[in-house]
């Protein structure tokens, strides 16, 4: 009898202000939620009217002839030191070939331990921006940065 | 609390428990329908959303990309920065949003775009006086564009000192 006259304790935990807090967690995480991941490449683009006096760096020129096809155009102090040309049958095979060569330019003698310190990648009319995209990532992907793109007529 | 209906034996909270055997005492020949939301899997349901959401946050901001453009992939993509938007499409061009006009137009005569640059280079040493122009802009392009045209479209823009043009991809942040 003394036992009944005891009240319970109450160990019910009030779910209720979880709930809602939960749910005006996810609202808010759903609506401020990036279902598209966007990135950014950075691109830089020189500008000057007078050319700049020969330096000793190395430069590399590479010209799109085509979507699977390209010139390496390696050079130091200005002068042209080590040229190399791809032709592949797709634009994923030429970049394979680029993760193949690269590496091996970057240590030519010519340049004397000096790093390529920019790269010039002028496009051709046949080539979309999004195969110009993958090359420019290719190249990016191998080390080199400082990329510009140069504003061709489009041959 | 546990509670018999038919020949089920439901656990119930005192609440429930207590309105089920009220309306039993009320109506004992009738049966009782019992409509009990389960709120266990409902808050396992919400926690496992908002971790998933959490995790998927992103504090980097967001650059708007237009319905008709169809980005590019690339690997090596960085962190967008917050600079003007233009975007270019299969038939027009956009400038934060508004329509400047089609890419052949625009190459041919580029006032629309050096007057829109112009005004965000206006603003911004209005903004920020006596500190230099950073000449960041976002340049969305769609994959299939010629890369003729957005190479000749970067070098209009290279002439109003924006230098650093920010290609937006889609990437693997």
């Amino acid at each position: 009898m003394s036992l009944r006259a005891k009240k319970e304790l109450n160990n019910e935990l009030n779910l209720t202000p979880f709930i809602d807090l939960l749910s005006t967690l996810v609202c808010f995480l759903l609506i401020s939620a990036v279902w598209v991941t966007v990135a950014s490449m950075d691109l830089k683009q020189s500008h000057g009217t007078e050319a700049a006096a020969p330096r000793e760096s190395a430069e590399m020129d590479v010209t799109l002839d085509g979507p699977a096809s390209a010139t390496l155009n390696l050079k130091f102090a200005g002068k042209a030191v080590h040229k190399v040309s791809f032709k592949e049958e797709s634009t994923q095979a030429l970049l394979a070939k680029f993760s193949e060569t690269l590496p091996q330019i970057k240590k030519h003698p010519a340049l004397k331990g000096a790093l390529i310190e920019s790269v010039l990648v002028s496009p051709h009319q046949k080539v979309t921006h999004g195969e110009m995209v993958s090359v420019l990532d290719g190249l990016r992907l191998q080390g080199l940065s400082n990329i510009g793109i140069k504003p061709t007529e489009g041959k | 609390m546990s509670l018999t209906v038919g020949s089920k034996l439901i656990n119930t909270g005192r609440f429930e428990y207590h309105l089920l055997t009220r309306k039993q005492k009320g109506n004992r020949a009738k049966k009782v329908l019992l409509v009990a939301l389960m709120l266990t899997s409902l808050v396992d349901m919400f926690s496992m959303l908002v971790c998933f959401l959490l995790q998927t946050f992103s504090t980097t901001p967001e650059i708007y990309v237009a319905n008709d453009v169809k980005l590019p992939e690339a690997l090596s993509g960085g962190v967008v920065k917050e600079a003007p938007v233009l975007s270019v499409t299969k038939t027009a061009l956009f400038l934060d949003q508004k329509e400047i006009g089609s890419m052949a137009k625009i190459l041919k005569s580029p006032e629309p775009l050096l007057k829109g640059l112009e005004g965000f280079k206006q603003k911004w040493a209005k903004e920020n006086p006596g500190k230099p122009y950073p000449g960041e802009i976002n340049l969305q392009a769609d994959k299939e564009m010629p890369s003729t045209d957005v190479a000749k479209l970067m070098g209009i823009l290279n002439t109003q000192q924006y230098d650093v043009i920010q290609l937006a991809v889609l990437g693997a942040q």
